[in-house]
């Protein structure tokens, strides 16, 4: 079997994820869980700090996942393949969330309507929730384990979750 | 230079060609040569799976459309800031500064 420093190429590749993919925990941790915390924040001044907190580097903790994501398909394509069919519903209301989180946080200051701030601190807020929830849904699955099928797809009905 | 204006759209069309080109040009393979289509997709997502999803992402990206054209339209009808207003970015001293007159509260 190849290897490099020693390590077979698998164990290197779930090293390199599992690193990825804790980095992208603890880093996107923060913000999401700045996010969650948004609506809890009765003072405008102190939803503008929290803000001004992730603002820098939410996008960039991100990329951890894009990457970590990557890493998976370059990988461990099967794997790849296979979760993100099964968890198809929750990979796509995560992308869902990912997207209205991102344009909340740019939309927000745009106009100066109470209502329109309103309305974006709700979905930011809201989104910052949900994308850890489904995160939860999917490796919750991931760690129980699925009826994974010799045809490398899941068995049974698609909702198991 | 009026007939220019227009011009904006040509690069969206070309995009949009370019993808419809790639995307039904390949057609029945997913990787031309090697892998079919009906060899390549899912077993286990349902027909009505995509078509929610399809249905999702076409309503996010209309709504999205609209508040884009939207906040697009203010900032040109605006035109250019000042001097003083070079940094539009919502910085916290920024918000200080401008939200007893401008955020109605």
């Amino acid at each position: 079997m190849e290897t490099f420093l020693g390590i077979d190429y698998p164990t290197l590749w779930f090293l390199v994820i599992g690193g990825l993919f804790s980095g992208y925990g603890i880093l996107d941790g923060f913000d999401l869980g700045a996010g969650a915390w948004h609506l809890f924040l009765r003072k405008e001044e102190s939803r503008r700090i929290a803000l001004n907190a992730v603002g820098p580097v939410w996008d960039g903790n991100e990329v951890w996942l894009v990457i970590g994501g990557g890493a998976l398909f370059a990988g461990f394509p099967i794997v790849y393949a296979s979760v993100l069919s099964a968890m198809y519903i929750p990979f796509i209301l995560f992308l869902v969330f990912l997207i209205f989180r991102a344009v909340s946080i740019e939309f927000r200051s745009k106009e100066p309507m109470l209502w329109w701030r309103k309305m974006w601190d709700i979905s930011y807020s809201v989104s910052s929730i949900m994308l850890a929830v489904l995160l939860g849904v999917v490796l919750g699955n991931v760690l129980q384990g699925m009826p994974i099928g010799k045809n490398t797809e899941l068995e049974g009905a698609g909702w198991r979750f | 230079m009026r007939a220019f204006v227009f011009a904006v759209f040509l690069p969206q069309l070309a995009n949009q060609f370019g993808w419809y080109t790639a995307e039904m040009g390949r057609q029945p393979w997913v990787v031309y040569g090697l892998l079919r289509t009906s060899e390549a997709f899912s077993q286990v997502v349902t027909a009505g799976q995509i078509v929610f999803s399809l249905i999702l992402f076409t309503l996010i990206y209309a709504l999205l459309l609209v508040l884009f054209l939207y906040l697009l339209n203010k900032k040109i009808v605006h035109g250019p800031y000042d001097e003083d207003h070079t940094s539009h970015s919502p910085t916290l001293e920024g918000w200080q500064k401008h939200s007893n007159k401008k955020i109605k509260r």
